[in-house]
Order: structure tokens, then sequence, then C-alpha cells
């Protein structure tokens, strides 16, 4: 079967003002020298847009560090890609902001981490969240979309009311409001960051509650907390069959854990091309379709649903990347995660964070 | 239908819009993904700019389609708006 991707995420850098403990980037950070050129990633946007990919989402990162960035919407503005920039906001300037504007950005995706100061620069790890309320009121200048993302755990739930205001205040048109979910930093700091399962109803109550107050005004898209699920999320819709992901030095991926799982040969933008690599990698081709899948995958109704869920949480919690999602309440390994929200909550003495960050000073 | 819902003037949300590529034209883009479009959903997204009012976009689309039967054209279009308006993705 032939799979057409609809959305290239393009991880620009991992360079970061930020250093947030639910970073969903690699722990392994690649540095500034080993980013692929702007040639490159023009090559990698023509050869996107023939393939008949419609989504061009820059990420990072924080993607403004990169210099060639104004060019690269450009560039996909010309091929009608509708772009996507996901920033912290920090080091965005106005006079930067009227160029990607008039260089065609569609969308621009704001993070914040909290609603109050004190906790959202605790968890970014710097002073970051009054420069990120600057930026808000910047953005609304210009006639881009705008979406607030905020990501929800243990330590700011009980906020969640707040930080919606929070999002209608600065005068956004969409909220993503996501769970975090255990992947990267966000998984070496799990302990810190899984709710427990009545903070869980209480946010959707909330949510839903939201939802309805604001429906004219506000759209909020929630992403379910999957650690709490009955059944898994149909992870990136398929494993190669959506989304394809360049990372900083041009690997290509199915998505932005992927290389957790070992003994997986990704191979490199530099070297092949977009459509080679789609098409005729073994590590695309490895989990796309039902051949590869165990049971009770392979037998359940939901497999062409769900796809069999998380490849990547499938390999960090039962070692096992073929094996079905952990948080599915049918797998045989549902219980690693009962037990991982579990010691979450035992420890009574609480190790401190482990703040993203490139390992050499000198990247 | 009511002439008050006849004098809205549909639009897409902004941050949606038809894909331009020509072997796209049936696609909504918007952040969080794709919508595929069938049959003549495209035809009508296009005159729904903002201006032309609902009424104005029923006699556009009865002239455009002399076949088909002015009632279906009428109630299948309001229909497919508001689908499209409980997705979020059009406002009117």
């Amino acid at each position: 079967m032939k799979f057409t991707p609809l959305a290239l995420i393009a991880e620009l850098t991992h360079r970061c003002p930020l250093h947030c403990v639910y970073c969903s980037n690699p722990i392994q950070l690649q540095k500034m020298k080993d980013e692929i050129d702007t040639a490159t990633w023009m090559r990698v946007i023509d050869e996107a847009a023939q393939m008949g990919i419609v989504q061009l989402h820059l990420t990072g990162g924080e993607p403004t560090l990169r210099d060639d960035l104004v060019a690269l919407i450009a560039h996909g503005r010309k091929h009608k890609l509708y772009s996507n920039l996901i920033t912290s906001g920090v080091g965005l300037t106005e006079a930067r902001l009227r160029e990607m504007a008039e260089a065609g950005l569609d969308h621009i995706q704001l993070s914040l981490q909290d609603s109050q100061e004190n906790y959202a620069n605790e968890y970014a790890g710097t002073k970051a969240h009054a420069i990120k309320l600057k930026t808000a009121q910047t953005i609304k200048k210009f006639s881009l979309a705008f979406t607030i993302n905020i990501v929800i755990h243990r330590q700011n739930i009980s906020r969640l009311n707040e930080m919606i205001s929070l999002g209608e205040t600065l005068g956004a048109d969409r909220m993503e409001i996501a769970h975090v979910q255990y992947y990267g930093w966000a998984f070496k700091n799990r302990n810190r960051l899984i709710p427990t399962s009545e903070q869980v109803k209480s946010s959707m109550d909330q949510i839903y509650a939201a939802k309805e107050r604001l429906k004219d005004k506000l759209r909020i898209d929630f992403a379910i907390p999957d650690y709490f699920a009955k059944y898994p999320k149909p992870c990136m819709g398929g494993w190669g069959q959506k989304s394809v992901l360049i990372d900083p030095n041009g690997r290509v991926l199915p998505c932005h854990s992927a290389m957790v799982i070992p003994d997986m040969q990704f191979e490199n933008i530099k070297e092949k091309s977009l459509s080679e690599i789609w098409n005729l990698s073994e590590a695309f081709e490895r989990f796309r379709g039902e051949a590869w899948m165990q049971e009770p995958c392979s037998s359940c109704d939901r497999r062409s649903k769900d796809f069999g869920g998380c490849r990547c949480q499938a390999f960090l919690i039962t070692g096992d990347a073929a094996a079905t999602d952990p948080v599915c309440s049918l797998s045989p390994s549902k219980h690693k995660i009962t037990s991982e929200i579990q010691s979450a909550h035992n420890q009574t003495q609480e190790k401190s964070w482990a703040y993203r960050k490139i390992d050499s000073p000198n990247s | 239908m009511s002439e008050e819902l006849l004098l809205r003037r549909p639009r897409l949300i902004r941050n949606c819009r038809l894909s331009e590529s020509t072997n796209q034209e049936n696609t909504l883009l918007m952040p969080e993904g794709v919508l595929r479009l069938k049959g003549t959903g495209v035809e009508i997204l296009k005159l729904c700019d903002g201006v032309r009012t609902l009424g104005e976009i029923l006699i556009l689309l009865k002239q455009k389609f002399p076949q088909a039967e002015p009632q279906k054209i009428e109630a299948e279009s309001v229909q497919f708006l508001n689908q499209l308006r409980e997705k979020r993705v059009m406002e009117f």
C-alpha cells in the first residue's frame, strides 16, 4: 500500500532559550554545527510539495533561532503549503514577526507553561513568562491565526481554569491543552509530572465546561492523557502514514521520538530524496500496515483505528517496540503503566527536575 | 429557512483556508490537520467570503447547478455549512 504524507514537521534546531522539564525533544540534543543548511531545507520543501504534502510545521527547539526561517516560510508559501510556526516566543521581535507574516506564515503557536509567572519560569528553567506575554501582544498586531499551547501535568493542573482565562485574555483564536506525553525529557521527569486520576478527571470536566462556555470565542483542543485512557491514541495517525519529521541534522523520522527505538536505521536527507526515504526505507516500512503486529493487536477490531498505539511508548515501557501500546487496557503490560502512575505518587521525597539542555557548552 | 439566517455572511475562520495546490483543491487546511471536501463542497466554500450573504450564495449555487433541484441545493448547502460550523472551521 502506498501512503501519501500530509505534513512535514521541520525540526529546524534543537537550540532553545528554554529548558522545559517536559520537552518532547530527544535527550540527545543536536548541536548547531550539525544542523543542515538552508539549501537542504529548501530542497526538502520542494520535494515535500511534489509528494503532495500540504502542511509545513516549523518547530524545534526554538525555530526562530534559525536565520533562514523567513526564507523557509516564503519558500513554503511559494509551494502553497500551510505553514505553522511553533515557538516559545522568546526573542521574537515585532520586525521579525512582520517579515514572517509578509512571507506568508499562516499560523503561529505560542507556548505558555503556566498562568503564574513563578511556576511558568520554574518549568521552563528560565525567566521566559513575562517575555511570552509581551510576544502574545505583538502577535495580535498581525492577522496571523494564533494558538496558545499549554502542557498540563501534576504541578500545574490545579491552575487549568486560570490558564484558559489567560489564553482568552491574550486573544488566542485557539488553545491546545495537552497532558504531558511521556517521551524525551518528560519521560525523564515523569515522577514529578504524572497526575493523579482525580486530577485527570477534574481536568476533563473543566475542559468540557470551558469548551462550552467559550464555544463562540475560542476553540479548545484537548489531548487526552493516554496513561489514563482505556485505548491508545492513533499515534501520528499511524507510523509513516501521514507525517514525516526531519530533525536538525537531517535524519528523516516518522515522529519526534522514534530515535529512542534501538536497532533502527534512520536515513538522512543529505544522502537521499524525501520520497525515496518515505517510500522505500526500512525504517518507514517497519511498522506500516498490520503484518508487524502482535496479539492482542493483530486480531483486534480496533487495529485499523489506533494502529496499535505508539511504538515509542511500547518500547519505553515494555522494551519491545512491536508490542501493543501498554496504555491499552488489553495490553498484557498495562500493569506497568499502572505501576508507573503509582510509583510517581509514592515518592515522598521528590527529586529535582532534570532540565533540558544540550550536553556540551560549546554547541 | 429563517430570513435572519439568509442574511448572515459565512466565512472560514481565520486559521483555516482552502488549499491552492492544483491537485489538492478539495482540501481545507488548518493547524491541526486537513479536511477533505467531497462533491460540491469546494464550490460552496469558494463563495463564502464573509461578504456575500447566505441568501446570495444560494442564488449563485442555483445558477451554477441549474440541473439540480433548487430546494435540494438549499437544504444540502445549509447542512454542509452547519457541519463546518460545528467543526469550528466556519463562522456565520
